[in-house]
Formats: C-alpha cells, sequence, structure tokens
C-alpha cells in the first residue's frame, strides 16, 4: 500500500475513534454550533458581543427570560414570580429553591446581590445599563430566597434589562475565590473560565482560544434537562470553510450566517435555512449641520433612497424595510400610514428642494443655495459590505436631485472619533439592542446628547427629548405605547436618520437537527436543541 | 573572529533592532487617527468608562513615557501588557498562539525544502527537457497562485469532494499539550493515535504554505545550479574523469547553495506571516489570525507584542542562515582579514 494507502487507513481509524464516541440511541450526544470568531469574555460584567452572550446565556442564568419566541412576553428563571411596585420603582423577586451552581453549591439572594453590586463596581462596558437604574444600595436582601429591587428612578424596561447577560447571577464563592471584585477593572479569571460560577443548563467545560469551545450539560440543572449532552463549538472565521463543513454534514447549527453567503447553501439537501426577523436595524445618520440641518434637504434625501433596490440586491430580499428608530414586532412600534413613511420618490425630492430654494448649477449637476453646495459625505466602516454597497446606491439616485454624496470608507477603529469630532457630516450605520425595550433604540439614537456622542449626529429636539425621558418612567403601558407613537411621528417629520432596513438572522440547521426556536432578543438555546441519530 | 565571538555579536545586535522596531510601531500607533480606547469600550461607554481605560493604557501620555513604560515591564517583569480585546495578558496569548503558527511554518519550511531543492537541482541537469518543463510550470505555478486561492482549492478537492482529509482546525483529540506543539505533544503523551490525527490536520495547510516557497526555492537553485554548472572548476572535475555523482553533489550543489541558502532565512519570516491567510481558511488557531483581529481593534499591546516576536524570528533566522554560509563554504569567513 502506498502512502496515500497509509493516510487513508490512519484516517478511518481516528474516524471510527471519534464516530464510536458519538453513538447513541435516537438522537446524538453531541452537536456542533460553529462559532465565526471568538467570543471576548465569558464573564458577565464585562462581556459585551454577540459571541460572548452566547456563550454567558447558556452557562449563566438570570433572573427572568423571556417566553420562547416571544420577545415581549417575560417568563420566569431563577425567580419563579415577581413583583412591581404601584410606583415602578420597587421589584420584589422570589427566588426558586431548588436552583444550584455548578459546584453544587445553592443559589441564593446574596449572590443575587453580589452579581449586581458587582457589576456595578466594576465599571465595565455592559455597566451602563445596570447604573442608569439602581446603585450599590438598590439591592435588598430579604430573606435567602426573597429579594427587592429598589431602582434609583422608576424605569419602565428594568425588567427588560435584567434578562441581558450583564444582569446574570454568578457564584460569589467562586469569584471570592478567583480574583474577587476590584472597582474599574475586568476579573481576568472570570473572563476566560466559568469554574462553577453559573447556574445554567451547561457549563463550560473547555475554551482553547482561537480553536474550540466545549460545552457540557449540567445534570443538576433546576429545570428541563439540556437535551444534548455535549455542544461543541469549533471557531472558524472563514465563511468559505463553515460552508463546506455545513455542506459535509461536519457542522450542525449556525446562526448570524452572513447574508451575501446564503447563495452558497441553497439547493444542499442536508440543511435548513432560517431567516427569521431581528431586532437589528440598519440606518444612515445625516450629522444635522451643514446642509443637512435643513429639515426639508434630510426629507428630500430621504425621498431619494431607493429602499426596494436596496432590500431586494443588498440584502438578498433577507431584511424588512424599518420605518423608524423601533424594529416591528417590539412594543411600542407602529406601522405607519403611507403617508407616515418615506418612499423612493425623486419628484418628491427634487420638489422639497426647489421650495426650499435650492436651484441648479446651469451646466452642471448639483444645486447651489447662498454660494453653497448641496451634499455631504458619509462614512461607510471597511468590511461591512453591506453598508458600502447601500451608499453606493444612494449615491447614484441622489444624483438625481443634484446631491453630491461623498462616500469615505473607514476603518471601524477610527470611525468613533471621526464621528464623535464631527470630521465627517453622517455614517451609514445601525443600532443592535441591548434589551427588547423601545428606550434602548430611541434614548440612543434619538436623544439629543446620545446621538451627538454615539453618531455625531447634531439633532436637537427638546420635543422629542422631553418624551424620551417621559416614556422611560411611564408605567402606564397603553399611555407609554401612545409617547412611543408620538416618537416615531416626529422622527418622520424631522428625518434625522434614514431607516433603510431591519435584518434577518440567517440560521442553518443540519436536517436532523430538532428543537431550535428564535427570539430576536435572547442568543440561540443550547438546551433545546438535539439531533436525531 | 571566532564563530562564537561572532555568534554573540550577532545576538547582542537584536537589541538595537528591537528597540528601533518598538520605537516604530509606537511612532505609528501615536500618528494614527484611531481612538483606541473608545474602540475597546463600544460607543455606548460612558466617557469615564474611555477615561479609565486610556489612564490605564497611558495613552495620553507622551510617546516617549509609554516606550519606557512599556520597556520597564518587558525587561523587569517579562510583562507584555494585557490586551484590552481579549481580556488576557498578551504574553499568554502569544505562547497559546505561537506554537501554532511556528509548527505549521516549519512544517511548511521543510516540505518546500525537500520538495524545492531537488526539483531544482534536476531541473537544471536536464536543462530543456520534459522533466525542466514540468518543474518550471510547477514553480511557476507555486509562486504566481494566491496563497488563499490555493488554500480554497485543496480544502475544496481533499476535504469536500474527496474527503481524505479535515477542513479545518489542529486536532480532534485532547492531549495535555506541554509544549504547545501538537505533534511533539502527542507523542510525549505517548499517543499516536493523536500524532496521526495532528499529522492529518497539519497537511493541507502545510502544502498550501510550502506550495509557494516551493515554486521560488525551484527557480533559485535551478538558476544558481546553471550557473555552476558552466564554471570552470567542473568542466575541470569533469574533463579529469570524476564520477558524475561526486562533480554534481560534491563540486556544484555545494557552491550553488548559497543562494537558495539567502533566500530561506527570509522566506522563513515570510512563512510566519504568510500564516494569517491560511489561519483564517483552516480555522488554524494561530498568531497571524490574532495579529490581524488586534490590528482591526487598534489591540496596541497585542500588536507590538507580535511584531517583536516577528522581528525576533526574523533575525535569528537570518543569524542561522549566516552560520550555516561558512559551515557549507569554508572560504566564507565572518569578518575575516582583507589581503
Amino acid at each position: 500500500m502506498g502512502r496515500k494507502g497509509n493516510w487513508l487507513v490512519l484516517g478511518l481509524v481516528v474516524s471510527l475513534v471519534i464516530g464510536m464516541a458519538s453513538v447513541g440511541f435516537g438522537a446524538t450526544d453531541k452537536l456542533i454550533y460553529l462559532f465565526y470568531g471568538e467570543p471576548g469574555e465569558a464573564d458577565p460584567a464585562t462581556a459585551y458581543d454577540m459571541r460572548s452572550s452566547t456563550l454567558i446565556n447558556n452557562v449563566y442564568d438570570r433572573l427572568l427570560t423571556y417566553e420562547g419566541s416571544d420577545a415581549t412576553k417575560f417568563a420566569p428563571m431563577l425567580a419563579e414570580r415577581w413583583e412591581v411596585s404601584a410606583d415602578g420603582k420597587t421589584v420584589t423577586f422570589h427566588l426558586r429553591k431548588n436552583a444550584t451552581f455548578h459546584d453544587g453549591s445553592p443559589l441564593t439572594a446574596e449572590d443575587v446581590r453580589y452579581s449586581f453590586n458587582r457589576v456595578l463596581t466594576m465599571n465595565q462596558p455592559p455597566s451602563w445599563m445596570l447604573s442608569q437604574m439602581m446603585n450599590q444600595d438598590s439591592t435588598v436582601v430579604v430573606d435567602p430566597y426573597t429579594i427587592e429591587v429598589h431602582l434609583t428612578q422608576a424605569y419602565a424596561a428594568a425588567l427588560g434589562v435584567l434578562t441581558h447577560t450583564v444582569a446574570s447571577i454568578v457564584n460569589s464563592a467562586v469569584v471570592e475565590a478567583n480574583g474577587g471584585i476590584v472597582a474599574d477593572q475586568e476579573n481576568t479569571w472570570m473572563n476566560q473560565n466559568e469554574g462553577g460560577a453559573g447556574s445554567g443548563p451547561y457549563t463550560l467545560k473547555e475554551w482553547i482560544p482561537a480553536e474550540r469551545l466545549t460545552f457540557e450539560r449540567y445534570d443538576g440543572y433546576w429545570g428541563a434537562k439540556a437535551l444534548t449532552k455535549t455542544i461543541e463549538c469549533p471557531i472558524v472565521p472563514e465563511v468559505g470553510t463553515r460552508v463546506l463543513m455545513l455542506r459535509a454534514g461536519d457542522a450542525d447549527v449556525h446562526d448570524q450566517f452572513p447574508e451575501t453567503n446564503v447563495a452558497d447553501l441553497e439547493g444542499a439537501p442536508n440543511l435548513t435555512i432560517l431567516t427569521p426577523a431581528t431586532f437589528n436595524i440598519d440606518f444612515i445618520a445625516l450629522g444635522c449641520r451643514g446642509p443637512m440641518a435643513e429639515k426639508a434637504v434630510r426629507q428630500a434625501v430621504s425621498y431619494a433612497f431607493p429602499y426596494a433596490m436596496a432590500l431586494e440586491f443588498v440584502y438578498n430580499g433577507l431584511a424588512i424595510r424599518s420605518t423608524g428608530p423601533i424594529p416591528s414586532g417590539m412594543f411600542g412600534y407602529v406601522d405607519p400610514a403611507a403617508d407616515g413613511r418615506y418612499e423612493y420618490n425623486i419628484v418628491k425630492a427634487n420638489q422639497l428642494l426647489d421650495a426650499a430654494g435650492w436651484t441648479w448649477v446651469a451646466g452642471q449637476g448639483y444645486r447651489v443655495k447662498a454660494g453653497v453646495e448641496l451634499g455631504m459625505e458619509v462614512l461607510a466602516p471597511i468590511g461591512e459590505e453591506v453598508k458600502m454597497q447601500e451608499a453606493l446606491l444612494w449615491q447614484d439616485s441622489l444624483r438625481q436631485i443634484g446631491f453630491n454624496l461623498k462616500i469615505r470608507e473607514i476603518v471601524y477603529a477610527m470611525m468613533y472619533r471621526t464621528v464623535r469630532n464631527h470630521d465627517t457630516d453622517g455614517i451609514m450605520s445601525g443600532w443592535l439592542p441591548d434589551y427588547a425595550d423601545p428606550d434602548n433604540y430611541v434614548d440612543a439614537i434619538c436623544n439629543s446628547g446620545n446621538a451627538n456622542a454615539i453618531y455625531g449626529n447634531q439633532y436637537n429636539n427638546p420635543a422629542m427629548d422631553a418624551l424620551i425621558l417621559q416614556a422611560k418612567s411611564e408605567i402606564d403601558v397603553a399611555k407609554r405605547a401612545g409617547l412611543y407613537r408620538q416618537i416615531q411621528e416626529i422622527s418622520f417629520q424631522d428625518a434625522p436618520y434614514i431607516w433603510v432596513s431591519q435584518r434577518s438572522n440567517v440560521v442553518i440547521l443540519n436536517n436532523a437537527v430538532k428543537g431550535f426556536y428564535y427570539n430576536p432578543i435572547l442568543p440561540i438555546d443550547f438546551a433545546t436543541l438535539y439531533k436525531e441519530g | 573572529m571566532r564563530l562564537s565571538t561572532y555568534i554573540l555579536r550577532r545576538v547582542a545586535m537584536l537589541i538595537p533592532v528591537l528597540l528601533g522596531v518598538l520605537v516604530i510601531i509606537f511612532v505609528i500607533a501615536y500618528v494614527i487617527p484611531a481612538d483606541p480606547a473608545r474602540a475597546w469600550a463600544g460607543p455606548r461607554a460612558r466617557a469615564e468608562q474611555v477615561q479609565v481605560l486610556e489612564e490605564r493604557y497611558h495613552l495620553n501620555d507622551p510617546i516617549y513615557t509609554q516606550i519606557w513604560i512599556y520597556l520597564k515591564n518587558v525587561v523587569l517583569h517579562f510583562d507584555l501588557g494585557v490586551s484590552p480585546t481579549t481580556g488576557r495578558p498578551v504574553r499568554d496569548d502569544l505562547k497559546a498562539f505561537f506554537p501554532a503558527t511556528f509548527e505549521l511554518a516549519m512544517c511548511a519550511f521543510f516540505l518546500a525544502i525537500a520538495l524545492g531543492i531537488p526539483l531544482g537541482v534536476v531541473s537544471a541537469l536536464r536543462r530543456n527537457r520534459p522533466t525542466d518543463h514540468f518543474s518550471r510550470v510547477i514553480a511557476l505555478t507555486g509562486v504566481s497562485t494566491p496563497l488563499f486561492w490555493s488554500a480554497l482549492l485543496l480544502q475544496f478537492l481533499f476535504y469536500y469532494k474527496l474527503g481524505w482529509l479535515p477542513a479545518m482546525g489542529r486536532s480532534t483529540i485532547d492531549i495535555t499539550r506541554y509544549t504547545g506543539f501538537v505533534l511533539i505533544d502527542s507523542v510525549l503523551n505517548w499517543n499516536w493515535t493523536a500524532f496521526g490525527d495532528a499529522a492529518i490536520h497539519m497537511i493541507l495547510p502545510a502544502a498550501t504554505l510550502a506550495f509557494y516557497s516551493m515554486g521560488y526555492l525551484v527557480r533559485i537553485t535551478r538558476g544558481s545550479m546553471l550557473e555552476v554548472l558552466e564554471a570552470e572548476y567542473v568542466i575541470t572535475a569533469k574533463a579529469k574523469g570524476l564520477p558524475r555523482k561526486i562533480v554534481i553533489y560534491r563540486h556544484a550543489l555545494k557552491n550553488a547553495i548559497i543562494p537558495p541558502l539567502t533566500v530561506l532565512g527570509v522566506e522563513f519570516g515570510w512563512l510566519l506571516g504568510g500564516t494569517v491567510l491560511l489561519e483564517t481558511i483552516f480555522a488554524w488557531p494561530g498568531m497571524g489570525r490574532y495579529a490581524a483581529g488586534s490590528i482591526v481593534m487598534v489591540d496596541l499591546p497585542a500588536v507590538v507584542g507580535y511584531t517583536l516576536v516577528v522581528a525576533m524570528i526574523m533575525l535569528l533566522s537570518n543569524l542561522v542562515v549566516d552560520i550555516l554560509y561558512s559551515v557549507i563554504d569554508p572560504r566564507i569567513r565572518v569578518g575575516g582579514k582583507r589581503r
């Protein structure tokens, strides 16, 4: 037998060994989920990226969560039930008594207090979610299984915040034994390990950086046991490699698959492709300075965006139209009437500019007013193909209204300073929610202070700011929905952003994988997944 | 000068060179208009959180202070700082990722030598005959095919179509990792299944990486060999009736090997850097991927650490080549007296 033959035999032996380990009855013991990049940190107090939240969500529990795929209904998790006081300022949680951490120790109210105060003391990037509504004295232990959270001010989205990974409950004994809490500093041990600190359906058995993560079922879990014993997650950055692995059956589940590569998987007989809508929205920030300080100009460029074409060709039909700062499917969203949203209309755009006194320069392709040329510069982050294509489509269409759009490609890390220093006019951007509440969107995008800090958008409407503030603490659900309706109406009138799309999460499942459900605000839940073998 | 003195002097020369590299990286990082702390903290971070990061990483200090603090930590504590994006010490990250890259580069390196030099010699001996044409086509394909393209093609063929080799990764079998070099560790574990598994995972990335270097080596060896074969001493050797083998291997090749050797020194450094694309395609947990990710995030400690390691390897591999010169060709005396 030749050399090739030797390798074949060796390969056969290896695959036999691996195969024997994974044979089971009915459902397989192992499932392979692909990570497209490395998670940042495993510590709930520090982590602030999608991959990390997948890790943390399956390893740690929170007080409450959402009901299955519905992101508007809360469901019990570590807290069996809870009561909100009439003024909305106090929430009392009653913990279940059978919850244990992965080291077997019971999870009590003291751990909850420890976890929340730890986030506040460490003061890491996601900590603002808790610090906006509570301080060190907010969490009060009533008895070992009852806890009161006294908010510093009524916040209607408080329960939503507590479903975020930052509000995960950690084992105080494990943290104290491994670095404890240091003010303003991350805990490097917790960043990489779990070691009994969590209470979720899975333990983080192993994390080899840049190679793989392995999750093992926690058999002492208080709730329904996870259906698959081992979830193995190789980290595969190259999309082409992921495509081949999925097609060859060497990977079972993959979510957040890039829209632009869906065609590579279509027609694969062993795969199912799901494309549920996320709460992620894409929009263009219009700096509101120079010519863009004029409302009529902003409205005109909003009419000049080819929405349908962008959805079809840029997003491959895998996105829906966004019409305002709040995504469809979330509390507070209003589907606007035909005259309450921008549609592609060059005639109307030209009329608006004519009326505002912007005149065409004879023989030139642009308009001027008082010596100022009509136009702006927009930043497109390098690496986000979708944003660049959108900008090019828009640029082409803007020529028809005499508007000169300059597109500047920029590295992600340089974007912030450029935007904050107003070294540009606008930015091809978007928003990924932290928690499923409209306040998380409008406060960041439309509130004058934050819009300037995050998007360099000098939009400033005191009426808008007042409404956002009022809606934050409004406990009456119907009244609150009314406030968000008004906010969306003003955002249409003022047009500080062009609302482009609400994106899909492309989920690829091997046909043998069952038990998948999708919640737009939560990372994938490993516990319900299993593979028919 | 004696060889040992020469080596010592060259090793001592590493210090100013590395210092220069360090200054250059800091200057580049200093002048680019990025906002590292903001990028690390994320868009919604409050000003005071960004400030904490700026202070911890001395981003607002003058550049010489930044370099001084860095040097002090490296020299006194062998501390390369904590990466703000991975949250881990850079030293630990490099320790974890370096062996994977080094192991891959070494395998590719020896594969390229084992194939490239004999092919170049044969090609020169059978000049303008089918063997020569064949090896020149191979060499030309090697140097002109972009790395990512040959990687994707080989992966598609040997993993997806034929199913002979794994698509990605370094190993699937858990063993105790003593050195971080999986091939060596599996031997230390006396686990031959793991060794076979690691070897199978090595084939595709190493072959792809070797393909380019090999093409280059074939061309250089062939050219150099052709030149030497026409030299007078070779003709003399032939004329005095020495056996062909001795003429080729002892007289010709020994002299012809100097140019390929020079190339090899540079080539090894290239192999280390060239792995960035391969590490992405084959999901190889090496430091190229780590560096690329760090650059995007302006992760200064990680970028500086990576650059220092690569610079050091580059310098050392050139040193090894210089030493080999005098071993192979005694006429080359390092710093010998002029006549």
